[in-house]
């Protein structure tokens, strides 16, 4: 992992010094909430519904484990003894208490953490797939650029001030764990012809009231030239974007209205102004980064571990566990273990803090201390012995993250929703627990098979709803909370926005409409068929008469 | 207007010219572009011309002029409207201007240390504002990680450059 030097350690303790005098000048009066809030926002702290919100970055989602105990014991000091994991890899604390902030953030700098660019039109935590340096599709480790990135972007002079807020992803692997296409900047790491690595620049996805997927910009940018290209596309942003209305701000409108090619044009224009300057990366400070993403000491091992298909077999529950939260790991004889965020009838995302110190011990025992978040709310211990599955599903089960349903339906992504947030329409989170009680048979789970259930309340989209396979969006009617579903959308490689299906439903009605849709789902699905592939050869009229009848 | 400019607190010399007359004193003066535009041949025997350039507009219009202006002001009609730093950074790095870039408007002081950094020397406050907060924010921060208009020594190169190198 990645180790502060004394200039990131001196930013960021620069940072927590500083916003210690701002909370100070705040709590005497001497600065109004009008222009407290502007500085607050440079450090993740919201004012919510009901009290402040601090969103803590976990930069591209890469926990150590003394990192994940530091986040369990904030929240027990601070907060109400639990956390939540969100869908841009960070962590949310809902009930901080102003004057604490500080000595949260000072708590945080003491584990190299921070929560600089949490909010704000700024560059956000770049996201990445969470299985990096585990996959075994990996064309390179995509955390060895997002830190470049984060770096970069980190109290970057020009572009703290944006039209909007602005994210970027990373996935170095050909299947896209990390939405990219759904990002303002989408990058995927490549080789081209020559076999030198370098990225293919998306740019112009989003959600929002206008769902987008990026378009492709440049098809390969060498590795030294990232910060040169991404300065280049920042900036055509931040001069041309629209600053007339906020709904109009992200670069997705920019790249839209100016279409693709022009918008490509003009960033190749100033690219190639600055790309030969001090912007390109020299070599060696690709090798100390990489050099911080290292392999772990694994063991060497022949193939699959006997000992654990044995108890496969042997044990039903372990083998669903397997399953569905297994993955395949690079290495032979390790594996990807997937931790669910999404007990049944659970808030999706939520974890205490005994859950919290309880994965870093899992971490440290079975996974060389290493702990990822997922951006669909989950954790991941990434390199686990395929011999050491069994003992974690146990020690896993004492204390309930032993869910087995990682991307099936009870794996809901879900926003906070009105039960936290000043923006929502309609509630989330109850909507969640009921739709994950109603799918509460892990065996019907299991038969069902791979879908994605996204919820939102509201058309912000930030519970994703416009890419899940069945997408809920949270509207208000004359004061009443409707729910409006979508069908076919995906945050993959094929990335595509759902369309809505039909009227919208009440909250109870909402919950039979996905069942119908499930039940349809099953009549219709060809053997192996997933979900999403049999929507796609069926089209939505099956489901369509099935949820309002033939018309 | 008082006028904050290389870590001191100082009083603005500069006035604005509405129009461009035989009459005007010599002197230092802001036009607007279109009045630059319009009377380059008339204002050019005044000692001192300084042009305000709308946020909207591509810095690259100055380009001929910028041999012959002393001074240009970027507007930033909100805080949160960050087209001025981008503006400057085209101003320093890619037209090579080396006369004063002053913002302002209605800005905070703990952007400073920003305007600074992409080549902003000067910026415009209310007498009455309070100028402690603009001077400790200047300095704030020791180190960076991107290099700018300021010629700062961005992280990923000084880690790797030993100390006499980057002084020379």
């Amino acid at each position: 992992m990645y180790a502060y030097d004394a200039i990131d350690r001196e930013l960021v303790e620069t940072r927590v010094a500083e916003f210690r005098e701002q909370v100070a000048r705040r709590v005497s009066g001497e600065l109004t909430e009008e222009q407290f809030r502007p500085l607050r926002l440079m450090n993740g702290l919201y004012l919510q519904l009901h009290a402040y919100m601090l969103r803590v970055a976990v930069p591209y989602g890469v926990l150590s484990s003394a990192q994940m105990r530091k986040l369990a014991h904030i929240a027990r000091r601070y907060d109400r003894g639990y956390g939540h994991f969100t869908t841009r890899q960070n962590i949310q604390y809902n009930w901080p208490k102003l004057e604490e902030t500080p000595d949260i953030l000072a708590e945080l700098a003491e584990v190299e953490m921070h929560a600089i660019q949490t909010s704000g039109n700024c560059i956000r935590n770049t996201t990445a797939d969470q299985f990096a340096g585990a996959a075994a599709d990996e064309v390179d480790d995509p955390r060895i650029w997002s830190e470049i990135i984060r770096q970069w972007s980190t109290f970057h002079p020009e572009f703290s001030f944006l039209p909007r807020k602005f994210k970027i992803a990373v996935t170095g692997a050909q299947k896209d764990r990390a939405a990219i296409k759904v990002h303002d900047i989408g990058i995927v790491i490549v080789r081209n012809d020559a076999g030198e690595l370098g990225f293919q620049m998306w740019a112009g996805g989003g959600q929002g009231r206008t769902p987008m997927i990026a378009k492709l910009i440049r098809g390969f940018v060498a590795e030294r030239d990232l910060l040169s290209y991404l300065e280049a596309m920042l900036r055509v942003y931040n001069r041309h974007g629209r600053r007339d209305n906020k709904y109009k701000a992200r670069i997705k409108i920019l790249v839209h209205e100016l279409g693709a090619d022009e918008y490509a044009r003009q960033v190749e224009a100033e690219w190639a102004r600055i790309r030969e300057g001090v912007l390109s990366l020299p070599q060696a400070e690709i090798d100390r980064i990489r050099a911080a993403f290292d392999e772990p000491p694994f063991e060497r091992f022949e193939g699959d571990s006997r000992a654990f298909h044995g108890k496969r077999f042997e044990d039903r529950g372990f083998q669903r566990w397997v399953r569905s939260n297994v993955k395949p790991h690079k290495k032979p004889g390790y594996a990807i273990a997937n931790i669910s965020l999404k007990p049944v009838g659970g808030i999706p995302g939520d974890a205490t803090a005994d859950q919290m110190d309880a994965v870093a011990d899992f971490a440290d025992r079975w996974s060389f201390g290493e702990v990822r978040v997922a951006h669909e709310q989950n954790l991941v211990l990434p390199h686990v012995r395929q011999d050491d599955l069994y003992g974690l599903w146990l020690a896993l089960g004492a204390v309930d993250l032993d869910t087995p349903n990682i991307g099936l339906l009870g794996d809901i992504i879900a926003c906070p929703g009105l039960d936290y947030c000043s923006l929502a329409n309609a509630r989330s989170i109850p909507l969640s627990q009921a739709l994950s009680e109603r799918f509460g048979d892990l065996d019907r789970l299991h038969d069902i098979g791979e879908i994605s259930l996204n919820i939102s309340g509201c058309i912000n989209a930030c519970g994703h709803h416009h890419v899940g396979n069945i997408g809920i969006l949270g509207v208000d009617k004359k004061g009443e909370e409707f729910y409006q579903i979508t069908l076919g959308g995906r945050a993959d490689e094929d990335a595509a926005v759902g369309r809505i299906v039909g009227r919208a439903f009440d909250a109870h009605e909402t919950v039979d409409a996905v069942e119908t849709i499930v039940e349809t789902y099953v009549a219709q699905r060809r053997d192996g068929e997933r979900f999403i592939d049999t929507l796609e050869r069926t089209g939505p009229a099956p489901f369509k008469e099935a949820l309002y009848g033939a018309d | 207007m008082a006028l904050i400019k290389q870590g001191r607190v100082l009083q603005d010399r500069w006035q604005t010219a509405e129009t461009a007359t035989e009459a005007l004193k010599p002197g230092a003066y802001f036009v607007s572009l279109e009045l630059w535009q319009a009377e380059r041949e008339l204002l050019r025997g005044k000692t001192a011309i300084g042009i305000t350039l709308p946020n909207d507009t591509d810095p690259e219009v100055l380009a001929p002029d910028l041999d012959r202006i002393a001074a240009v002001a970027l507007r930033f009609p909100a805080f949160t409207d960050g087209r001025g730093f981008s503006q400057a950074r085209t101003l320093r790095e890619h037209l090579g201007f080396r006369g004063e870039i002053r913002a302002e408007g209605p800005l905070i002081p703990d952007q400073h240390q920003f305007l600074l950094r992409c080549g902003v020397d000067a910026v415009v406050v209310d007498d009455a504002a309070d100028t402690g907060p603009w001077l400790a924010a200047a300095r704030r921060y020791r180190s960076v990680y991107q290099p700018a208009a300021d010629d700062r020594i961005p992280a990923y190169r000084g880690r790797h450059t030993a100390p006499q190198a980057i002084a020379s």
